[in-house]
């Protein structure tokens, strides 16, 4: 079985490795695909299929950066709010890249730098170090900021914060107008918007008058307007009620599964971060790790120091570990979790 | 949060929610006008009755009208009892110290809060039948003129009218702010001046704070989703105003008229 799977593997690595480097060889300058990702890389005592999943999700990334374009494609972005050059960074030579149709998780602890360093996806801070392509656009390149703000939507925290209007319709429109929509094409984009949230027919109403998790999904329908390739969460769901919260990340989900969208999600919920493709975890400033869910979200030892709690089924696991009750595998899911203690008798 | 704001548009199908909105807002300062005109009790009886009538054709509700009073009873007090108490008069009822008492400050105060009921009244339906952005555009072309001392009217129009929206946020997040701020032991009901005093600084701090946290994150936003300011935008086409909306202007101006000169 195991030879299988290295054959499927390395199969899959070739295919990829020659398809991108016709498709697009600039990308594959910094990728040695038959030195980096190779088989012989998958540990002697891989019997474990948890193993071999992560390192099959792993070689799939690789291989998707390096084949598919890149929605964001950060280099050594450094950052500072006091003065450019200053010694006090709030980013310090981050290095992010995330395929189209990606959904990636970013955690941290409070003030790692992740709103600053996504602030740059959309141009709301101005690059100082490094360089920033998102969307094929550079986003040092101010002439075409409009574009990148376009191709880049945002859903802040506070959903209060986020109306210009107090009439949903309206509010949706604003971005449109912003983008010079011809005015006859504005309600069809409006409805077409509300219905990629769940919420049409809500055209007229006040969001002052819905829930939480509703305001956030006509703020989403705001941003979905303008058709963007990319849609950053900065804490939305942060000011949610658990309800509210799974409402949001169900539609983060659909859009992430149905419309393609290559969605970043900042968060300071384990739980949500478990059904993103890729994590990376910030602190201080930096870049601490980057992977799977499931390798990250599973590593104590790493999560400590980036001053985060494992989701709550990752505790479990490790408490039932110290108590002698061994699962199978570490599961990420409360669904998991079940499925694990069924298998226990 | 989840009740209307004071203040919000509120959809509806009424003969005044379809007029066109730069006609809503001369007819607006047309009857301000007349407000200030009027200071006779029959005056007030006819502002009463029409009112009444606007209220009806508007489907405004009268609570929704009234909404803003309840938050400004007490200023509305402070006004009356001042005028009362400090107005000159000739013939005082009884007199104390720098206090004096008569009909005339009576009336005086009665005259100003009446006067600040019914403008809140008018703005209440104003506000209640006018969808934000149609009137920032009614503004923005009202305001055309000063585009010649290079004024940039056109954000000026949208500022007026995303800073109108925030007010009922703003009175909402001052009342959590006092209630907060009371349960820590600060004494906003104390007799005593100095106290008094002390107790306000608590409240304004988080309050300022708060409204400049909040316009930070809201012109992020607005960066965000491409506004760069009021050219580039989609321009709504100026609308013909049509016979309604002609007929709407000349009953306020007519209305204006009758009041000034009959009362
Ligand atoms: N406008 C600002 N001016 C000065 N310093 C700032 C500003 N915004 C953020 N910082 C600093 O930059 C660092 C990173 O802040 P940032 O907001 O990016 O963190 P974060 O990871 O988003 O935190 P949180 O989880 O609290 O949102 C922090 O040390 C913060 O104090
Ligand atoms: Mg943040």
């Amino acid at each position: 079985m195991l030879q299988n799977i290295q054959l499927v593997i390395d199969t899959a690595i070739a295919d990829a490795y020659y398809m991108g480097k016709i498709l697009y060889p600039e990308n594959f300058k910094d990728i040695e695909p038959e030195k980096k990702i190779n088989a012989n890389h998958i540990p002697q005592t891989c019997g474990e299929s948890e193993n071999v999943s992560i390192f099959c999700d792993r070689v799939y990334w690789k291989a998707k950066t390096a084949m598919v374009m890149r929605s964001i494609d950060g280099k050594g972005i450094s950052y500072s709010y006091a003065f450019e050059g200053s010694i006090d960074l709030s980013l310090d030579d981050v290095s992010i890249c995330i395929a189209q149709g990606e959904m990636v998780a970013i955690l941290g602890h409070n003030g790692s730098g992740k709103s600053t360093l996504v602030k740059h996806f959309d141009a709301l801070l101005s690059l100082q170090k490094g360089s920033l392509k998102v969307a094929g656009l550079d986003a040092n390149n101010t002439d075409r900021i409009w574009e990148l703000r376009k191709k880049c939507g945002m859903v802040f925290q506070n959903p209060d914060n986020q109306f210009v209007s107090s009439i949903v319709d309206e509010d949706i429109a604003f971005g449109l107008e912003n983008y010079d929509t011809p005015i006859e094409q504005i309600p069809s984009k409006v409805s077409e918007a509300l219905a990629l949230v769940g919420m049409s027919g809500f055209e007229k109403k006040s969001p002052h008058m819905l829930s939480g998790g509703q305001k956030q999904r006509i703020a989403l329908a705001s941003v979905l307007a303008l058709e963007p390739e990319i849609i950053v969460f900065d804490e939305s769901t942060a000011m949610l009620d658990p309800e509210g919260r799974k409402e949001v990340i169900t539609t983060i989900r659909r859009l992430h599964d149905n419309e393609h969208k290559t969605i970043i999600l900042i968060s300071h919920y384990m739980e949500e971060a478990v059904f993103a493709d890729r994590i990376y975890i910030m602190k201080n400033g930096r870049i601490l790790a980057q992977g799977t869910p499931r390798e990250i979200l599973t590593d104590q030892v790493l999560l400590a120091e980036a001053r985060l709690l494992p989701p709550l089924p990752v505790r479990i696991y490790y408490d039932l570990q110290k108590a002698g009750i061994i699962l199978r595998h570490c599961p990420l899911t409360e669904e998991e979790l079940v499925e694990e203690l069924c298998r226990l008798n | 949060m989840n009740r209307m704001p004071i203040g919000q548009y509120i959809p509806g199908d009424s003969l005044i929610h379809h007029l066109d909105a730069r006609v809503k807002l001369i007819a607006f300062i047309l009857l301000i006008s007349t407000i200030i005109l009027t200071d006779s009790v029959p005056g007030y009886c006819s502002l009463m009755v029409l009112t009444a009538g606007l209220l009806f054709v508007s489907k405004v509700k009268l609570k929704t009208a009234l909404g803003f009073i309840q938050s400004l009873f007490l200023f509305l007090m402070v006004i009356f009892v001042m005028n009362t108490l400090f107005f000159d008069s000739a013939q005082p009822i009884c007199s104390w110290w720098i206090f004096h008492i008569s009909l005339g400050g009576m009336a005086q105060g009665a005259n100003v809060v009446l006067r600040v009921i019914f403008l809140m009244i008018f703005s209440s339906v104003l506000m209640a039948t006018t969808a934000p952005m149609e009137a920032a555009f009614a503004l923005k072309s009202l305001l055309r003129p000063l585009q010649y001392i290079r004024i940039p009217t056109e954000d000026l129009a949208i500022m007026i009218s995303v800073a109108v929206q925030f007010i009922p946020v703003l009175m909402e997040e001052t009342e959590m702010i006092r209630k907060a701020q009371t349960a820590r032991g600060a004494k906003f009901e104390s007799a005593r001046l100095r106290e008094k005093a002390a107790s306000v600084m608590p409240l304004v701090i988080p309050i300022f704070l708060g409204a400049f946290r909040r316009a930070d994150e809201l012109s992020l936003a607005m960066e965000a989703r491409g506004y760069r300011g009021g050219k580039n935008r989609t321009q709504n086409k100026q609308k013909p105003l049509r016979k309604q909306d002609i007929l709407a202007l000349l009953t306020a101006a007519a209305v204006c008229f009758i009041q000034a000169y009959a009362f």
